[in-house]
């Protein structure tokens, strides 16, 4: 098992829960979400997109309170275990610092005896850090300018 | 009467922008609520103030309620709207 290069991380026989700086491996999270008990592993993979809104954006600086998201992570993989009890493995890495256009943000994996459940515990996983996990981002626009996803525009200097 | 309490209040996002640091110790006077860190906040940076109600608050890396009391030591952040993923 490759040992996180930064930022906090748990991992166990049932799962690894990541926030790092270092770029995010879906060969490395498959494997860790795999077993001999799974029928099925969804796994979710999120990236930068070239636009947002119409505008077309070059880069995405993510900013992350890390233990705090990394307690989210947890209470996301106790409600999986509580929701769906056949469930393997959760894994759980998201990347933060400046990302370009194509690289991946977060990887969720999710193992289970059938698709059913595995798919509906990765949408529970990305819905609700998407909606908790207190981590930002910060849109880079082809123009020069910056602005906070759900937030606006940002002050300059 | 009682000694005041000394908090880390961890800024992101707009919040960090506005201090141009990531942290900043604060003190309050005992029985003080985490509510007190945002206002502090929101009154010395009023132009963050249309996000009052869409900041939620952390204490010790737990989401609490603004009335939630304040102890010396604690961590608190304010975390404005997040976008993770």
């Amino acid at each position: 098992m490759q040992l996180a290069t930064s930022g906090p991380s748990v991992d166990t026989t049932v799962g690894s829960l990541r926030v790092t700086f270092a770029p995010l491996s879906l060969e490395d999270v498959y494997a860790l979400a795999d077993d001999s008990a799974n029928g099925a592993v969804v796994v979710m993979s999120g990236m930068v997109r070239n636009n947002s809104e119409g505008k077309s954006v070059v880069a995405l600086e993510y900013q992350a309170y890390e233990p705090m998201a990394l307690e989210v992570f947890k209470q996301i993989a106790a409600q999986i275990r509580a929701t769906w009890p056949d469930a393997t493995r959760v894994v759980i890495h998201h990347r933060t610092g400046k990302l370009v256009v194509g690289d991946i943000s977060v990887l969720v994996a999710v193992g289970c005896p059938h698709r059913a459940e595995a798919f509906a515990a990765c949408q529970y996983a990305i819905d609700t850090l998407k909606h908790n996990a207190p981590i930002w981002k910060k849109e880079h626009w082809e123009d020069g300018s910056t602005s906070w996803v759900s937030i606006g525009s940002c002050e300059e200097g | 009467m009682p000694n005041p309490i000394t908090i880390t209040v961890k800024l992101f996002a707009i919040y960090q922008e506005a201090y141009g640091t990531p942290e900043v110790q604060w003190q309050f006077p005992a029985g003080a609520t985490v509510g007190a860190a945002r206002d502090r906040a929101l009154a010395e940076h009023p132009k963050l103030e249309p996000w009052r109600d869409r900041t939620r608050l952390g204490l010790n890396l737990q989401f609490v309620a603004d009335d939630t009391p304040l102890h010396d030591g604690d961590e608190v952040v304010l975390i404005p709207p997040v976008s993770g993923g």
